[in-house]
């Protein structure tokens, strides 16, 4: 997973975190006591190891995918790739 | 759509996964100076467009006015990709200036159907709160693909749904 901050062309933030610590069947299991939506809605960790499934496969096929980009009318530039 | 040519750059930029120093130093100029495109503060030479164009395999035209957008259709089932290899994108772009892409595998839109997982909110704007998610797999189940959604808000928010 990648998180890449710049402002005006300026790298602020360039965190690298390996994947599969972040999405495994572990963190998706355990995911769920720490885990709510907004509404308020709970997962369980069913539903988690099965999206964390889905998520890796697509990552393995699809590197370059990139999941979150925004720019700001300031300049600033966010980008979350897994 | 009606997007601007720093933002036509910077797309075709991480479309084909490069860098800003990547394309700076392709292009024989500064990280600083492709930054200043992305974000419309200066335009690239005209000298530079055709090679810009051909890195980014677009012409020119292509380059300066964009491709028209994904029209909706309806797609034969014999050419329909698998639904793992399809991407779910949703692009706000406020009145502020402000943009945000968020693409989301259609797989994983299909797994929070089938488990009953609600999507959770994927920002604070109440434009994209109402998403039947559902619904859209169900649409793209039929075979319709391109521009689902278009809204736009009375603050100038406009948010687009589609799915390619």
């Amino acid at each position: 997973m990648r998180i890449f901050v710049t402002e005006n062309g300026e790298t602020k933030v360039n965190l690298h975190l390996p994947t599969g610590l972040l999405l495994n069947p572990f963190s998706a299991t355990i995911a769920p006591v720490f885990m709510k939506a907004e509404d308020g809605t709970r997962y369980t960790g069913e539903q988690l190891r099965k999206a964390v499934q889905e998520l890796r496969e697509y990552i393995k096929n699809h590197p370059e995918w990139v999941m979150v980009e925004v720019d700001t009318h300031t300049g600033g530039h966010v980008e979350i790739k897994l | 759509m009606n997007e601007t040519l720093g933002r036509r750059i910077a797309n075709a930029r991480k479309e084909r996964g490069m860098t800003q120093d990547q394309l700076a130093e392709k292009m024989g100029v500064s990280a600083q100076a492709v930054s200043k495109w992305e974000n419309d503060q200066t335009c690239p030479d005209v000298t530079l467009l055709p090679q810009l164009a051909k890195l980014f395999g677009v012409t020119v035209d292509e380059l300066l006015c964009g491709k028209a957008e994904p029209e909706v259709q309806l797609v034969p089932q014999a050419q329909r990709k698998d639904i793992k290899d399809m991407m779910l994108r949703m692009k706000v772009d406020t009145g502020d200036g402000d943009r945000v892409r968020i693409s989301v595998p259609m797989a994983l839109v299909q797994v929070a159907a089938e488990t009953g997982m609600a999507m959770p909110q994927v920002s604070g704007n109440p434009a994209l709160q109402q998403i039947d998610f559902a619904q859209i797999l169900s649409m793209v189940e039929k075979g319709v693909m391109g521009n689902l959604m278009e809204v736009e808000t009375n603050d100038g928010t406009t948010v687009y749904i589609y799915v390619e």
